[in-house]
């Protein structure tokens, strides 16, 4: 298989490995000039990161010198992801589906808002090919405009839900984990009260009786009015209908955070016995550094790959939601949405099921098979059966 | 066994915590519920300002929230909150749809468990080969798809071309109820006819909603079934001598243990999952009658369609801890 | 003592890693006869348990057995094991050779009874007609290794007993049989100090009672002392001295073995104050060329370093791998 410029053979991963230990070494004894093989997509992933770190280093003066190692792990976590073929399916998708939310609502050839049925009657259902590519819904409106706008609606809920859930759950399992005794005993049974629920139905309910308070905080709060208008790229005219999807990210976030929570507690509960803490503790810094500055940083890498693997379950969820009615309504594009609307017409209108519900299932994979990829390439466990594998056929005998 | 038992006693004490923890967050769900719904519930914008004061004292909607929280609790526990909209006690309504929503689980689960445990372990015994990597594809797909998608593409392929299930209604239960589930029933009475019919209208339907548990559950039964076959008892075991299949039996039964978490996490997914796939498949459960009480505002049904999936998921935990304490000793103490 | 029951040959195993290949134990031969102690002595790593495991063809992936024969002789009759397919060694082992292994914390399954562990043991090599049959014999067995309170013990499950207790019931599954050859991989390693000693006079009791051959393996020379006949020690990977245990321990020829004797108290001779060994344990991956002794050995040659010895008979039973001997 031909793979980004370098043949990739069936024990890729080992080689990777062979390789990185080598260039571990080399960097070592990089007196001596060792350089080794770089694919056009390590290139690529190794220019990304030089414009990243130039970033920083302009905000953080010298940030590139203290960092250096740091960076040259990025770099090898990134060499590794290359020759993972999933993995980088998953990050073509990902960095497809982003690209979409971003420049969607810009990129869609008409508006979601406007209804060519007042035109022209014969759009009403219209199948794909006759006035539009992908068919049109029940107003006439062209799919794939709807679907560009959908990207939009669903990379900046989940973005929010993540923004505001993990974080909480972060912080809340810091503190617990941190403190422990009676603080962590409130925290955790809050958290397992959460967690004594089915996501999705507990979900539903905040999503379902939430709208009604919060469109009072949006109708008196005009910027967040114009920032969530701004973030979903709508009019004005959709003023009213912003606070269901207020809703349904609060809701979400309700879910999503007892899960993080655990997670980081857990973590905390071992760094917490390391000596670097005890030696942070020792100086007299303060409880609220050392969890920022000395905890977090060290816990943070796994919890991050969680993210990713956890992102595609919010967009899951949150297309499943809006398939029953909760969120996103009309006109405003949403893919569980348009599915729920076409549902009234299937099986006749296939395609507004077909192609919104295959739009989720690309966008899910993608950040899953990514999200897979890094916790095979972090989890030290899986690197040593990968090497194992190599070895095996290079043995003699048998 | 005088340790599982003891076990078991303190097992389903720390029930009585978590229960509490449910009905405050079904509390702060009813809380929240807005004060517009009495003039819905008492018929709109005609309604007379009476009928809506009346609807207001009724559900306690002006008093502080600790009255609210035990007119919530007392109600709940005496089935006295009555549905605005069916006049009926509003777990009688629950009551009632229920048992399809539970024997749609039933059906995912079935699937869950006959696709998930023997793909895992054909996938753990013949690892690093083409099957093993179909089970990760198929896992990673699995939780990938959305449950409508794929329940749409189904009833295409098997309502609309070829026409052997069928959508509409459920097949009526039997006349004798035992275990409260029509099909277990049916089949108890040995109406194998109505067993059929409960087999036809659900099938596809608890496929789609298995779908996913199933590759998630076959890729964990891989891995810790890998886990456990490399355990230093393994290798005394061979060092005894024993058969390669009752090597194979010791670690199965340890990987048990994670695998009976999962599987009982996979429980709450399905019924995380069944609103949707009643949706889809116009099956009249409570996931159905939850997103149909949301259009019609009948708050006090979300409320309680939500203890009682909470309620179930928490007696589906604690079922996973009594199967953990019977398989590993470990655990009871 | 000429009564032969185990004959090695030429018994090689490597292990494919990642890092590379580790030749893990290379070429080792010796003979081990009816009735006496054997020991296997050297430090960690050296390849004494893989030694022991390959005997039988305990080996995982990625280790393998490259090369070798291990000759067992019953009833004047001798079979290769290493040849043997899975099912017909899975036959001798626990019934003509048992092993007890060092940590009886995980050589247990947690999930099982002690009892059915025991009886298990039985059954599989069709002693009992069903693991309750067994479990009757287990209470006799667990008596025999001295368990308190057999009765109740047996259906207790590992959890719920000690260090010292799990190993006598692994002894007990090992003599369970009445293997004709015990091989014991450090079974005091993981115990008490106090225990240690109880559960050494199990074995040489059991040995007594059962006129097993017992194939010890430890670091201990304390051990080696109280309990061998015969010793040979390894050294990364390869056998560099073998002889009777009065031998190596007055007159050891090899360095190493005179180091290692330097290095503990030696029972039999008084030593002013305790010796290390210089440098440490080669890589098996790429171990020196040559002695593999030869960069810590004090008297090492050119030859030690280009030309591997071979062990050869110096005095009647006392075998040494050295050019310096």
């Amino acid at each position: 298989m031909k793979f980004g410029g370098v043949k990739i053979k069936g024990n890729v991963k080992g080689d990777l490995m062979q390789e990185i230990q080598e260039r571990r070494e080399g960097q070592e004894g990089q007196k001596t000039g060792e350089e080794y093989y770089r694919s056009i997509l390590d290139r690529f992933s190794d220019f990304f990161i030089e414009i990243l770190v130039s970033v920083i280093s302009s905000i953080r003066r010298g940030w590139r010198e203290k960092n250096r190692s740091r960076i040259a792990e990025w770099k090898l976590m990134f060499y590794a992801l290359n020759r993972s073929p999933p993995g980088v399916i998953g990050l073509l998708l990902v960095t497809f589906f982003v690209f979409l939310g971003i420049f969607g609502p810009y990129l869609a050839p008409y508006k979601y808002n406007y209804f060519p049925i007042f035109d022209n009657g014969d759009t009403y259902l219209s199948p794909p090919g006759q006035f539009f590519p992908l068919g049109a819904d029940h107003f006439g409106r062209d799919l794939v405009s709807l679907l560009l706008q959908g990207a939009r609606t669903s990379l900046v809920i989940s973005i929010i839900v993540i923004l505001l859930g993990v974080p909480l759950g972060i912080v809340l399992g810091l503190v617990a984990g941190y403190f422990g005794g009676k603080v962590d005993e409130l925290i955790m049974r809050i958290t397992d009260m959460f967690l004594a629920f089915p996501p999705l139905i507990l979900a539903i309910a905040f999503a379902a009786v939430l709208p009604e308070r919060i469109s009072y905080l949006i109708n008196n709060n005009l910027l967040l009015q114009q920032l969530l208008l701004w973030l979903f790229a709508l009019d004005s005219r959709e003023a009213g209908n912003l606070s269901r999807l207020l809703a349904v990210m609060i809701a979400m976030a309700i879910v999503w955070w007892p899960g993080y929570a655990r997670i980081t507690r857990g973590s905390t509960l071992t760094e917490r016995e390391s000596l670097y803490v005890e030696s942070a503790r020792a100086i007299g810094l303060s409880s609220a550094k050392i969890m920022a500055k000395h905890i977090l940083p060290n816990i943070i890498g796994p919890i991050l790959v969680y993210v990713t693997l956890d992102f595609g379950s919010v967009v899951l969820t949150e297309a499943g939601l809006s398939f029953l009615g909760l969120g996103a309504t009309p006109p405003i594009a949403d893919w569980g949405r348009i599915v729920y609307d076409g549902s009234q017409f299937f099986p006749k209108a296939w395609w507004l099921i077909i192609f919104p519900g295959s739009i989720v299932l690309f966008d899910v994979l993608g950040w899953n098979l990514l999200g897979d990829s890094l916790r095979d390439i972090l989890d030290p466990k899986l690197r040593r059966s990968i090497e194992f594998k190599v070895k095996r056929k290079k043995g003699e005998k048998k | 066994m005088a340790e599982l038992k003891k076990f078991l006693v303190r097992r389903v004490l720390t029930f009585i915590p978590t229960i509490i923890g449910i009905t405050l967050i079904v509390f702060a769900i009813a809380y929240l519920i807005p004060a517009d719904p009495a003039r819905a519930w008492a018929g709109g914008e005609k309604a007379s300002q009476k009928a809506i004061e009346i609807i207001r004292q009724k559900y306690h909607m002006d008093e502080p929230w600790y009255d609210q929280y035990i007119f919530l609790v007392t109600g709940l526990l005496k089935n006295e909150i009555i549905d605005p909209r069916t006049s009926n006690p509003v777990l009688d309504d629950v009551g009632k749809r229920f048992p399809v929503t539970f024997q749609l689980a039933l059906f995912a689960y079935f699937f869950v468990l006959s696709i998930g445990i023997p793909l895992g372990l054909v996938s753990a015994l013949k690892r690093d080969t083409a099957i093993d990597t179909f089970v990760r594809i198929f896992a990673l797909i699995g939780v990938s798809t959305p449950v409508f998608w794929l329940g749409y593409i189904l009833i295409y392929v098997f309502f609309v071309h070829v026409r052997i299930i069928n959508l509409a209604g459920v097949p009526p239960s039997p006349e004798m109820v035992i275990t409260h589930i029509p099909v277990i029933d049916s089949l108890l009475i040995g109406n194998f006819e109505l067993f059929r019919q409960h087999v036809a209208r659900f099938w596809l339907p608890g496929f789609v909603l298995g779908f996913m548990g199933a590759g998630v559950v076959a890729r964990f039964v891989r891995n810790s079934f890998l886990e456990a076959i490399g355990g230093d008892y393994i290798e005394f075991l061979k060092a005894k001598g024993v058969q390669k299949l009752r090597i194979y039996r010791h670690a199965m039964k340890n990987s048990l243990v994670p695998i009976i978490t999962v599987l009982g996490l996979q429980f709450g997914g399905l019924l995380s999952g069944a609103p949707i796939t009643e949706t889809v498949f116009g099956l009249p459960g409570i996931g159905l009658y939850a997103i149909y009480s949301i259009s019609t505002l009948d708050f006090p049904a979300i409320v309680a369609v939500t203890f009682i999936f909470a309620l179930v998921y928490v007696i589906a935990n604690l079922i996973v801890d009594v199967f953990y304490a019977v398989v590993d000793p470990r655990v009871r103490y | 003592m000429t009564d032969k029951v185990l004959e090695v040959k030429n018994l090689t195993v490597h292990f494919y890693t990642y890092a590379g290949v580790v030749k893990a134990i290379e070429r080792v031969s010796f003979d081990v006869y009816r009735g006496e102690t054997f020991a296997l002595v050297g430090e960690t790593g050296c390849g004494k348990s893989v030694t022991a495991r390959a005997l039988t063809q305990l080996i995982e992936s990625p280790g393998r057995i490259v090369e070798g024969e291990v000759y067992y002789y019953r009833n004047g009759k001798s079979v290769d094991l290493l040849k043997l397919e899975e099912e017909e060694i899975r036959e001798y082992r626990g019934k003509e050779i048992a092993y007890i292994f060092q940590d009886p914390q995980s050589s247990l399954d947690p999930l099982y009874s002690v009892g059915f562990q025991v009886s298990e043991a039985l059954y599989v090599h069709k002693k009992v007609k069903s693991i309750k049959e067994g479990m009757k014999k287990a209470i006799d067995i667990l008596r025999t290794v001295l368990m308190p309170d057999p009765e109740k013990r047996v259906g207790n499950y590992p959890h719920e007993l000690s260090g010292g207790m799990k190993q006598r019931v692994t002894i007990g599954i090992g003599i369970s049989n009445y293997p004709k050859i015990l091989i014991a991989d450090e079974p005091t390693t993981a115990l008490d100090v106090t225990v240690q000693a109880q559960i050494l006079n199990l074995i040489k009791e059991m040995k007594k009672k059962y006129g097993a051959t017992v194939i010890l393996i430890t670091h201990d020379m304390g051990v080696v002392a109280d309990m061998a006949d015969r010793v040979a020690v390894m050294y990364a990977g390869k056998i560099v001295e073998l002889a009777d245990v009065f031998s190596i321990f007055k007159e050891p020829i090899h360095p190493y073995t005179k180091g290692l004797l330097k290095a503990v108290p030696n029972p039999l001779i008084k030593i002013e104050r305790l010796e290390t060994i210089p440098g440490t344990v080669p890589s098996l991956i790429n171990p020196p060329s040559g002695c593999r002794f030869n960069p810590r050995c004090p008297l090492a040659s050119e030859i030690c370093r280009s030309k591997v010895p071979e062990l050869e008979e110096v005095k009647d039973g006392h075998f040494v791998a050295c050019h310096n001997r």
